[in-house]
Order: structure tokens, then sequence, then C-alpha cells
């Protein structure tokens, strides 16, 4: 590594970035190097912190610096709901969108057989004993809506309604302020079926 | 290049690919399995990311040659079917199996009909054990007979007529060998009923599993099929 000059690395690892090709990272170098040497300086520095100090919550898994989450160790959140999301992203979409008051928990992915990932790969065991040793009343359900999304719904509810919870799932159906003629079949089907009574 | 018109396939796997497209695993009805890559289905302009999954009929064109031709047109041809439940698991497993016992671009004409018949089966059937397992045995013999690899389940390996009432061994590369012990193996009823698709009761179902299980092992090469695991 260390007869490649400096600026050729620093390219090389910003590509470690999604959508980050040879050309941005180029780009992205000379910019930091040129124009915002300040810039650069403060994004190395968050950066190493961030990679060192940010781990999962020992409780719902998502990304957080301390050893329970700030959503998690909140006494005001209700503890008999629990949401499943699929990634930590999903809870801050959550948390962002609706007045959701319950806790979460992270799956890190989802059932997809066909890429390796099964029950044992997602956390599926510590979410069982979550189950079993706390008062959750309620487990709302908010993967996605593709077959693997479905797949891990219902390896959830299952488990879930085999230790006496409740279940629902979150409902998918026509975009707000979306025109039926533009809605993909599929998901017309779906809000057709899942329509409920005004 | 080479411009194919719409054809009849299933998607069998989707892979993310980049930032906006997807890697597809297909079953087409002319091509068998056969991997296209869907440039920008995530995209605004393009979005075939939520037509191109599992278990949805569709009218597929692609273009190029190579590894990995470009996918040029996307249409829903039928409402998906809807798995539930455990046919959904059924569903999975089923596409896993296809994956990794038939190799790309060999066209095994017989599969995509198969292939149908199975899907439409899983979806129509009442999503539980007893009417599922015998859909996936018929599937797994079909799709063992089309890769060349068929079982002979109404004759011993001497030639005999299987004896329904009678135990027998398996061996995946000799066949049923007539068991001199009235226990262990499986009785010529299970092998029978597996071959006619009439398998009767939870005794022959579980000897059925057990029977194909041994028989896909083989050809897996020992590699475990992931989507079991969904199942216990």
């Amino acid at each position: 590594m260390s007869d490649v000059p400096l600026l050729q690395q620093l390219i090389d690892a910003l590509r470690c970035l999604p959508g980050v090709g040879p050309k941005s990272a180029t780009r992205m170098a000379f910019h930091v190097l040129e124009r915002d040497r300040e810039g650069g300086r403060r994004l190395a520095q968050v950066l190493a912190s961030a990679v060192e100090r940010i781990g999962h919550c020992s409780r719902c898994r998502t990304l957080t610096e301390h050893e329970v989450c700030r959503l998690c160790a909140n006494p005001q959140r209700d503890r008999s709901v629990l949401c499943v999301v699929e990634n930590p992203t999903d809870v801050m979409a959550l948390e962002q969108a609706t007045g959701f008051s319950g806790l979460y928990f992270v799956l890190g992915g989802r059932l997809s057989p066909l890429d390796g990932v099964g029950p044992g790969e997602l956390g599926m065991e510590q979410l069982r004993q979550r189950l079993t040793g706390e008062e959750v009343k309620e487990v709302i359900l908010a993967t996605t809506t593709t077959v693997e999304g479905e797949a891990t719904a219902h390896y959830v509810a299952q488990m879930a309604g085999s230790l006496g919870c409740a279940v629902t799932r979150i409902a998918h159906g026509v975009p707000l302020g979306g025109e039926l003629e533009y809605v993909d079949s599929g998901t017309l089907a779906h809000a057709f079926a899942g329509r409920h009574r005004v | 290049m080479q411009e194919h018109t719409l054809q009849p396939a299933y998607v069998l796997h989707v892979r993310r690919f980049r930032e906006t497209s997807l890697v597809v695993e297909l079953l087409g009805a002319s091509q068998g399995r056969c991997a296209a890559l869907a440039k920008g289905a995530l995209g605004s302009r393009r979005a075939w990311g939520n037509q191109l999954q599992p278990f949805t009929p569709l009218l597929l064109a692609w273009r190029g040659r190579g590894e990995l031709p470009l996918l040029t047109a996307c249409e829903t041809a039928a409402p998906a079917h809807r798995l539930n439940d455990r046919a959904l698991y059924c569903g999975l497993y089923v596409n896993e199996l296809i994956l990794r016992l038939c190799e790309r671009d060999d066209p095994h004409s017989g599969l995509f009909p198969t292939y149908v018949g199975c899907i439409d089966a899983l979806a129509s059937v009442s999503p539980e054990n007893a009417a599922l397992e015998p859909v996936l045995r018929a599937f797994e013999l079909d799709l063992l007979d089309e890769l060349g690899l068929g079982m002979q389940l109404r004759l011993d390996q001497d030639g005999e007529p299987i004896d329904p009432g009678r135990r027998y061994d398996y061996l995946p590369d000799q066949g049923a060998v007539l068991l001199r012990d009235a226990r262990g193996g499986f009785s010529g009823g299970t092998l029978l009923g597996l071959a006619d698709g009439g398998l009767e009761g939870p005794e022959q179902r579980r000897e059925a599993r057990t029977l194909m299980r041994r028989v896909l092992d083989v050809h897996l090469g020992g590699r475990a099929l992931k989507s079991r695991e969904l199942f216990q």
C-alpha cells in the first residue's frame, strides 16, 4: 500500500461508499484537497469515531453509541407494543412519520434463503427471548412488501402468535395523492383486498 | 445483438446491483433458467422493481448475449400468485431448488410448465403440510426427471415390481432394494404413492419427505438448502 500515492489511496477509499464510482471519488478527493481541507479533517475525525464507537443496541439492535439506545432507554415509551423492522433506517423513517410510542426491534435484514439469510442470521432468537421475557402484548410487523419481506413477516407472526402476542401488520396500498390508474396491479389488488369500513 | 420478443417468464430471485439496478434470475418458458440485468429498475424512470418479484407471471424481453443480457421490457401477464403462510416458504424452497440444481441457459423445455403448475397448486391448496407436501414431492420428482436424474419407483433394483406391503431401502444411484427386515427403509406403498402422486396419511408423507431429501442431498453436493430452515 505504501508505494501507492496517497491521493490514489484516498480515491480508492472513497469508493467504498454506495454509488461512488472512480469519477465521483476523484471529484470528492480533489474537492477536499483543493477547496475544503477543514471539512475533510472534520469528516475524517467524525468518521473515525463513528466507526469506532457506534454499535448495536443490546435490546433492539438498532445503531447506537450506547449500550442501550435512546428509544429503549426512554421510560415514556410503551413497552407493551413492539414494532419489528428490517433495518435501522426503517426505525428512523417510522419515528419521523408516525406518532408511534412503543419500542422497536431491528432484524438487520429479511429472510432470504437464496442469499443465504435464514432465521439464524436475523436475531430471531433474541426476538423470541424478548417476547418471552417481557410484557409485549402486540407485535407490529413493518417489513417490506417483497416476497422476502412477506416470508419474514410470516415467520415473526408465527413465533409471536405462539408466544401469545397479538400480531398486526402495517397496511399496504394506494399511496397518498396517487391516482388509481397509475398504481401497479399488484399494489391495487392488495389495497382492494385490505379495504376497511369507513 | 440479439433481440428477444416478449416471452413468458418467472423471477426466481432478485439481487440488487449497484444503486438502482437488479440482477434477476429467471425461469423462461423457452430459455429455461437464465439471468438478466434490469438496469435502473429501482430508479424513477423505470419502476420495474415491484414487478420483478417471484411468483408473478411476467412477459419479459431482453437484449444481448453472454452472461448477463439487458432486460428491455417487463410487463405483468397476470396478477401474482398469492402464496400464503407456509405456501410462501414452499415457493421459496422450489425456487432455491431450481437455482441450485439447474445450470443457467440449459433450456429444460418441460420445466416451465411444471413450475407454473407447482406454483398454481401451492397458491390454491390450503397452506397446511398435508396439502402442500404432495405438491412439493411431485415437483421434486418432475424436476429430477427433467434433469435426467429421474427415480425408478415402480420397480426394484432387480426389475421386480414394487410390493406395497414390503419395505425397501432406496439408494440414489441404484434404486429400490428389497429389505429382508420388516422395519427400517421405506414402505413399498410410499414408493408407489410417490410415483402416482397419491401419498396417503402422515406416515407416507413423512417417509416420502425423508426419501426425497436423501436423494436431493446427493445431487446438491452436501450443501444444505437454506429455505429448509424456515420450516423448522
